[in-house]
């Protein structure tokens, strides 16, 4: 199998930076331009780093760049008969994984004064996600191809804080200075004061045991194949989703 | 992609339950091999949604939620359903002290 087409990291310790002074296409380095830290521009925890510090060029934005036009050459290549095999395209994006780095506020939350620099900035890297998202949509119907095609969407764990109150995940205690407990006080995303409430009421972050650590989204889409808003309860995790694909 | 799934202890297509047709593999549960424990550590969830968390082994602390009622984790059951609690134990230990636990 392998791949025939692969743009980006090689590594994890990299692709914590959104700023990589280089990355990889097709096993051949490429530089970003104004890209100068060779920790990629990784932020601290607080993400507290003025907008758009890092580098110039967001390795996000190059591969949605690269991203769009694979789909296009894949479907004039199919167009002019070069090519009949399907694509699979496997998107692993930085998004919205902290420490926390965005070249842009979004104008959405750029001037609301509930929310600090670090979440201004993480709710724009969520914003982009979802952004991003409807490019790819947006490509896959301007091609035709959008109801021959299955999207899905997932994460990797359950939420993690790089804004807010994370030294109070660490110190285990609660706004009002009260100790948590794993009873009737557990620290919770909708009560420790994250302002996005990331776990949506469910206890604990990623690495912990409770479901805000490992309760993850799956989204499919189908069309013909599955109805809009089926849900279910069958049970799986991540290791499943290449025997489902294969 | 026309490629078969290899065999042994492996993942399990869920493909049958995108596409509307009867699911027939299916986990007796799932288990998450967690090496860090600040809210709790390892966990084994079931089916019909019992969720075993291993807050400290050496203290023999466990709880028991039932994740499809609670998705909160808010009550917890360990003492109500003692059977289920150290039948989850047992199958939740019989993997984490497996020569080969990731496998």
């Amino acid at each position: 199998m392998g791949w025939d087409f692969h743009e980006g990291y090689y590594d994890h310790q990299r692709a914590h930076g959104f700023y990589p002074p280089y990355l990889w296409l097709n096993g051949k380095r490429f530089e970003l331009e104004g890209n100068n830290d060779p920790n990629c521009g990784k932020m601290s925890e607080k993400g507290d780093e003025p907008v758009g510090s890092g580098g110039q060029t967001y390795s996000q934005n190059v591969f949605i760049e690269g991203i769009l036009a694979y789909i296009r050459r894949h479907a004039a290549s199919v167009q002019s008969g070069q090519k009949d095999k399907p694509f699979f395209l496997y998107h692993s994006t930085q998004l919205p994984h902290g420490p926390v780095a965005i070249p842009g506020l979004y104008p959405d939350f750029a001037d609301l004064p509930e929310l600090s620099l670090a979440e201004k900035k993480y709710a724009s890297m969520v914003k982009m996600l979802d952004d991003h998202g409807g490019l790819i949509m947006a490509e896959l119907k301007n091609l035709g191809i959008d109801d021959n095609t299955i999207v899905f969407f997932t994460s990797d764990n359950g939420h993690e804080l790089y804004y807010g109150p994370k030294p109070s995940y660490h110190s285990q205690t609660l706004p009002i200075g009260e100790k948590a407990n794993l009873t009737d006080k557990k620290w919770c995303s909708s009560e420790a004061g994250d302002v996005f409430d990331g776990a949506g009421g469910r206890a604990g972050l990623k690495c912990s045991g409770y479901q805000g650590g490992m309760q993850c989204p799956m989204i499919f889409r189908w069309p013909g194949r599955i109805a809009p808003g089926t849900q279910t309860n069958h049970l799986s995790a991540h290791y499943d989703f290449m025997a489902t694909l294969s | 992609m026309g490629i078969g799934s290899s065999a042994g202890k492996d993942s399990i297509s869920y493909l049958p339950t995108l596409i509307e047709q009867t699911q027939e593999a299916e986990y007796e549960y799932i288990v998450v091999n967690n090496l860090f424990d600040r809210m709790g550590s390892s966990a084994l969830i079931a089916q019909d949604g019992w969720k075993l968390i291993e807050i400290d082994r050496k203290k023999n602390y466990f709880q028991l939620y039932n994740i499809h009622d609670d998705n909160e984790e808010r009550i917890e059951l360990s003492s109500q359903y003692p059977e289920i609690t150290s039948r989850l134990k047992a199958a939740l230990y019989w993997e984490l002290d497996s020569a080969r636990p990731d496998l």
